[in-house]
C-alpha cells in the first residue's frame, strides 16, 4: 500500500503496517495532514491530540520494529466522538454545559485502544449529548458530509462519520441510542457497527439513555468494523491472545436465512425509489450468494419508536433534570426543549414503555427463530440539505434504527448505491444478540459482491466559515 | 392543550417556559402523548417483570 492513497481502509493499512511496508508514524503523518487540510470545511474534529499521537505512533513503530506486533489495531489512527471520556483531554459531548471537563481517567474504550496500540488521534464532533437535530446554539457547529458539504451527514456521531468518509482516519468509534452510529454511516457511506448490548463497556462514556446506549465502530468497510469488534468486546486484553493475522470473515452464504422486515420501510416509513430499487438489487445479490430469502412482519414500526422514544426521553430526563431546572441555558435550544419534554413522562408511563420493551423483544424473538438475519433501511433516503432538517425532525416520524436499540441486538449500516443526488444510500442488517460473527459475514460478503464501498466523495472544493 | 395549559404543566414539574417556548414545545408534546397512548393501550395486568434484561444471553 502507497502511503499517498488517499482513503486506506483500516484493514489495509493494519496488513501494510505489519508487513512493514508503511509505519505508524507515516500513516498518523498522513491522517494529521488530511485533518489539517479538510477540517475547516467538514468540522469533524473537535480536539485534535496531535502530540499525544505523534507519540504513540513512534512507540508504536518501535515495538513493531521488535517483533511485538499487537494485532491490527497497533499504528491505526483512529478517533473518538467527544462523548468518551480521555485522561487530560477535554471531553465536551459538545455543550456549553461540559465547558472545561477535563477527565481524570481514561474510558475504557480508550484504554482498550492502548491496550491494542490505536492511536487515537482526537476527539470528534456530535450533537449535543449525542441527541437532537444538527445546532448552531453548541460549541461546535455542524460536521458536514463529505459527499456534498451543504447536506446533513445524518447524528448524532456525526464527526466520525465525516472524518471516515472523509478521508481523515480510517476508522472512528461513536455511540448508538436510536441509530446515532447506523445513520450518518449510511448518510455518509460507511459501515456502522452497533454490536449487542454492552457487548462493548460503557464506563466513561457520557450516557443519554442507558438502557439504549450502545458504543459502535465506523470505518470504511464491514471487515474494518470487524476489526475494532474484535478488538473492543469481550475478554480484558490480559485474557486475550494476540492474533495471529488480521480477521478473516467467511464469505460461504450458502444456506443462511434472511428476513425482509419490508413493512418498515415500504409501510411505516416509506422510503425514497432509489432507496427500495437499491434494496430489491441487494436481496438478488443475497439470493445469488445461496441465501434463503423471504419476508417477515415484526409489530409496526411506530410501536418500536413510542417505546424507545419514551425510553430515551425519560432516561435522558432524568440525567438532565438538575441542570435542566437551574442553567436550561447552557444547553441549546434542540437538545433541551426535547429533552424538557421527558419531565412529563410519569413513572407509569415509562414503566408501561418498559412492559411494551418485554412483548416487543419477545416479538423479535419469534422472528428470529425463523431467520438468521433481517434486513431494512437505516435511512428513508439521501442526505437531506442539513438547513432542511428541523427541530423536531426526531419525533415527527419513526425511526428505521430504534427497534434494535429497543431489542439490543446487533446491527449493522452499509452502503447499498447512490441515489439520484449522487448520494450513499444504506442497508440495514441485524442478527441475533451475540451473534455478530453471522452479521458481519453477511455484510462482508455483500461489499466484495458490490462495487459500492470503493466509491470516495469528490475532492472537497468548498470552505465553510468556522460558524457554519 | 393550549400554550398556557403547557406552561402550567411544566411549572408544577420544576421547569419554567414562557408563551413562545410552549408555542415551540406544543406540537412535540403532543407526538409524545400520543407515543405515551399507544404503550399504554392494552391495559392488561400480567406485564413482564420491568427490570428484565433485554438481551438473553
Amino acid at each position: 500500500m502507497s502511503i499517498d492513497a488517499e482513503f486506506p481502509s483500516l484493514a489495509d493499512a493494519a496488513r501494510a503496517i505489519k508487513s512493514k511496508q508503511i509505519s505508524p508514524v507515516e500513516l498518523t503523518d498522513h491522517c494529521l495532514s488530511r485533518i489539517a487540510r479538510d477540517n475547516r470545511k467538514l468540522n469533524a474534529f473537535v480536539t485534535l491530540m496531535e502530540e499525544a499521537a505523534r507519540k504513540n505512533a513512534r512507540a508504536a513503530e518501535r515495538a513493531i520494529a521488535a517483533g511485538e506486533w499487537r494485532g491490527p489495531l497497533h499504528g491505526i489512527p483512529i478517533g473518538l466522538k467527544d462523548v468518551f471520556e480521555t485522561a487530560g483531554v477535554a471531553t465536551t459531548a459538545n455543550s456549553y454545559q461540559l465547558t472545561g471537563h477535563v477527565p481524570a481517567r481514561d474510558c475504557a474504550v480508550a484504554e482498550r485502544l492502548g491496550e491494542c496500540g490505536a492511536i487515537v488521534v482526537g476527539k470528534l464532533a456530535c450533537h449535543e449529548f449525542a441527541f437532537g437535530p444538527p445546532a448552531r446554539d453548541v460549541p461546535h457547529p455542524p460536521a458536514r458530509n463529505p459527499w456534498d458539504l451543504t447536506r446533513f451527514t445524518g447524528g448524532s456521531s456525526s464527526g466520525t462519520a465525516a472524518a471516515v468518509a472523509g478521508g481523515m482516519i480510517p476508522a472512528g468509534i461513536g455511540s448508538d441510542t436510536s441509530g446515532s452510529v447506523r445513520s450518518p454511516a449510511a448518510l455518509c457511506g460507511i459501515a456502522g457497527l452497533k454490536p449487542t448490548y454492552d457487548s462493548i463497556d460503557r464506563r466513561g462514556v457520557i450516557a443519554l439513555a442507558p438502557s439504549l446506549d450502545h458504543v459502535g465502530a465506523m470505518a470504511r468497510t464491514v471487515e474494518d468494523c470487524a476489526i475494532i469488534f474484535d478488538a473492543l468486546a469481550g475478554r480484558p486484553r490480559q485474557e486475550r491472545r494476540v492474533p495471529d493475522s488480521i480477521i478473516t470473515l467467511d464469505r460461504n452464504l450458502s444456506g443462511i436465512r434472511l428476513g425482509v422486515t419490508r413493512h418498515f420501510f415500504a409501510e411505516d416509513r416509506p422510503i425514497s425509489a432509489a432507496g427500495m430499487r437499491a434494496i430489491d438489487a441487494a436481496l438478488d445479490v443475497f439470493r445469488a450468494a445461496g441465501c434463503v430469502v423471504r419476508d417477515v412482519r415484526l409489530p409496526p414500526l411506530a410501536d418500536w419508536m413510542a417505546c424507545g422514544f419514551l425510553l430515551l426521553l425519560a432516561e435522558a430526563y432524568s440525567l438532565h433534570e438538575t441542570r435542566l431546572k437551574t442553567c436550561p441555558q447552557r444547553y441549546g435550544a434542540g437538545f433541551r426543549d426535547a429533552v424538557m419534554l421527558g419531565a412529563t413522562i410519569s413513572a407509569a408511563d415509562y414503566l408501561a414503555a418498559v412492559r411494551r420493551r418485554a412483548k416487543l423483544v419477545a416479538a423479535m424473538n419469534e422472528v428470529m427463530k425463523q431467520c438468521d438475519v433481517l434486513i431494512s433501511a437505516v435511512q428513508p433516503g439521501e442526505a437531506p440539505p442539513i438547513d432542511a432538517v428541523g427541530k423536531w425532525a426526531l419525533f415527527e416520524q419513526p425511526s428505521l434504527a430504534l427497534p434494535f436499540n429497543v431489542t439490543g441486538q446487533p446491527a449493522l449500516s452499509l452502503c447499498c448505491g447512490f441515489g439520484e443526488h449522487g448520494l450513499p444510500l444504506a442497508l440495514h442488517l441485524a442478527a441475533r444478540p451475540f451473534d455478530e460473527m453471522t452479521l458481519l459475514r453477511v455484510g462482508h460478503a455483500y461489499e466484495i459482491a458490490t462495487p459500492w464501498h470503493e466509491r470516495r466523495p469528490p475532492p472537497l472544493s468548498v470552505s465553510l466559515p468556522m460558524n457554519g | 392543550m393550549t400554550e398556557a395549559e403547557l406552561v402550567q404543566l411544566m411549572a408544577r414539574l420544576g421547569i419554567r417556559i414562557d408563551a413562545a417556548q410552549a408555542r415551540e414545545l406544543l406540537p412535540a408534546h403532543e407526538l409524545l402523548e400520543q407515543m405515551k397512548a399507544r404503550v399504554r393501550s392494552e391495559g392488561d395486568l400480567y406485564g413482564e417483570p420491568a427490570h428484565r434484561f433485554i438481551v438473553p444471553r
